[in-house]
């Protein structure tokens, strides 16, 4: 138990800190703040205006598609940085490995576009 | 990277040009009796590759993988796993209505994954191909968009298995916190402190989820019943038997120090799960919720072999495990494979219920008895592959002396005869009147053939590969 407490307690320091700052902060929010009770004080705040209409909306996701492929895509081409810093060092090998790398991240640019995943227009879509 | 090491790389980079041949494939004309065939190909020359250049000794590839005799055996299950996910998918998919070459890709996908993982002596390694494994199998669980259960399946397993993966990145932290490495082989420190003991408890749980052990078991049977037949078959097989090959190397590794603490923890594990899985599968009507809670008794029986592989490095403990989950696999293959014969992915569900199969031996004996089969494989009958696999099994845990383990076992087993015995009654009763109607071509037909023969041979001579398997996994 000694042996447990010696390794353990700055990580127990640590929880009791985060938790008297964050008691402290919602502890003096609550007698600091105002009260106020108005007929609108239990709306949902939306920036000062009023809300309306429910919550669930469809909505179409094609922007989502390309923040996924900006991600992928630019993820990617991190690793080709890290290659080009050591280009010299990683000598032919990694010359061939990066275009290998370059070559998948090609026929997944293929794929992506033939499928249509790129088009903008939802109707253009096969 | 010389020549040998790219030879024994060769069953991945089979695999992955397969991928890259199937996405062109797909993409330049679309063709699924092609992407079939292309699928096929590639797991039929990975699995060549595989057997062609079995390792003999343990031999590092980069610091990242190593190729080894235990991981290649489940190499070779991972392999014939989605060789038979192929077979059968073609005509159980043949009806319904989404892109069908997809599956294929994420199929191959899949496998890479966790054929990466059997050969994973890295922590990174083990993360990356967790994680290109489970991925797909999202998408193939909910590949009918309009069945609404295999949606509830998918998102439930999104969850469950990101909290799990978490749960393996948090030890897997503890333990470099503590071991300063991220190889396997290593990374259990000889003088383990409270946080390494933390961080190996985190690791076995989330194992654990990946085996459907029981406190980590509630996602299974959902999962299992949503997810359309060829999903599940891939996640009992693959995904197992790629999980168990994790679980017997970091045992194998297992400093002495932490023997006692996981010998405990994992026998309670193991006996909770062989009683509470056979316990709960006794009331069950869908077959696909009873193969569920049979998986859990039976990754609770397999989980015996790891607990011997903690106490000493018996001799007949990978062979054991390798034996069981291979009879495990046979039988699983065979009774999904039968009923994606008799179900139709774009139907809104399958025929998996105990009535849809009633009285089945009247209409197509073969198929029943194929069944049936299974199910006595299952329950651990003589003259299947199960009972064999059960003896090994048996045989380990009295030479270490696990009284409590075996007693579990064979409560269990005389539990799960009980069940099995029920679907096998149902299918040779008065069924219902008219035809079932029965999908499949030659080849899917053949294979499953082929491996109810399998079954069956293995059962009556175990010799014929058990003599070999010792060889060929022990000689490191």
């Amino acid at each position: 138990m000694a042996l447990a407490w010696a390794e353990l307690w700055p990580i127990l320091l640590y929880f009791l800190f985060t938790l008297t700052l964050l008691a402290g902060v919602m502890l003096l929010s609550s007698v600091l703040g105002p009260k106020n009770k108005g007929h609108s004080t239990d709306l949902p705040y939306e920036s000062g205006i009023l809300s309306y209409g429910g919550a669930r909306v469809r909505f179409g996701n094609h922007f989502f598609l390309y923040a996924i492929f900006f991600v992928i895509f630019d993820m990617e081409v991190l690793f080709l940085f890290a290659w080009a810093i050591s280009l010299k060092e990683s000598g032919w090998m990694g010359f061939i490995e990066a275009l290998v790398f370059i070559l998948v991240l090609l026929v997944a640019l293929v794929y992506l576009w033939r499928i249509g995943a790129l088009r903008v227009k939802a109707e253009e879509r096969s | 990277m010389n020549r040998i090491e790219l030879i024994s790389l060769l069953p991945v980079l089979v695999l992955a040009s397969g991928i890259m041949v199937l996405m062109l494939q797909t993409a330049s004309r679309r063709s699924e009796h092609l992407s079939r065939w292309i699928c096929l190909l590639t797991l039929i020359l990975s699995l060549a590759a595989q057997l062609w250049h079995y390792p003999d000794a343990a031999q590092p590839i980069t610091r990242l993988l190593a190729f080894e005799p235990v991981g290649a055996f489940f190499g070779i299950l991972v392999l014939v796993a989605g060789v038979s996910v192929t077979l059968i998918q073609g005509p159980y998919a043949a009806k319904q209505r989404e892109p069908a070459e997809e599956f294929y890709l994420l199929l191959l996908c899949s496998c890479l994954g966790a054929l990466l993982l059997t050969l994973a002596s890295h922590v990174g390694t083990v993360i990356l191909s967790l994680e290109l494994m489970s991925l797909p199998f999202l998408a193939m669980m909910a590949y009918n968009r309009q069945r609404t259960d295999a949606l509830e399946a998918a998102f439930k397993y999104l969850i469950l298995s990101g909290a799990a993966s978490s749960l393996l990145l948090m030890g897997f932290a503890l333990l470099y916190v503590t071991g300063g490495t991220l190889e396997l082989a290593h990374i259990l420190p000889e003088q383990p402190g409270l946080l390494a003991r933390a961080g190996l408890v985190l690791v076995m749980a989330a194992l654990a989820f990946k085996l459907s052990l029981v406190p980590l078991h509630i996602w299974t049977a959902d999962v299992y019943q949503g997810a359309n037949l060829s999903a599940t078959l891939l996640l009992t097989s693959v995904s197992k038997a790629a999980a168990f090959a994790l679980l017997i190397k970091l045992m194998l590794a297992t400093p002495p120090v932490f023997a006692r603490d996981l010998y405990l923890m994992l026998s309670l594990m193991a006996i909770a799960s062989m009683l509470l899985g056979n316990w709960l599968a006794l009331l069950q009507n869908s077959i696909k919720r009873l193969m569920a809670y049979s998986a859990i008794a039976h990754m609770g029986y397999a989980l015996v072999a790891a607990i011997v592989a903690t106490q000493s490095g018996h001799r007949l403990v990978v062979e054991g495990a390798a034996y069981y989950l291979l009879a495990y696999l046979i039988a699983s293959i065979l009774i999904f494979g039968i009923l994606a014969l008799l179900s139709d992915l774009g139907a809104d569900a399958d025929k998996d219920d105990i009535h849809d199969v009633k009285g089945l031996f009247w209409q197509h004996p073969w198929l029943a008895v194929g069944l049936s089969l299974a199910f006595l494989s299952l329950a651990g009958m003589p003259i299947t592959v199960g009972f064999i696999g059960k003896f090994y099994l048996l045989t380990l845990a009295v030479k270490s002396e696990l009284w409590w383990l075996i007693a579990a076992m064979l409560l269990g087993s005389a539990v799960g005869l009980y069940y099995y015995l029920r679907v096998i009654f149902s299918l040779y009763a008065e069924g219902k009147k008219g035809e079932t109607a029965v999908t499949g071509n030659h080849t899917s037909r053949g294979w499953l053939g082929l491996m109810a023969a399998v079954l069956l041979l293995l059962g009556i001579l175990p010799g014929l590969l058990g003599d070999r398997l010792g060889l060929l996994l022990l000689s490191s």
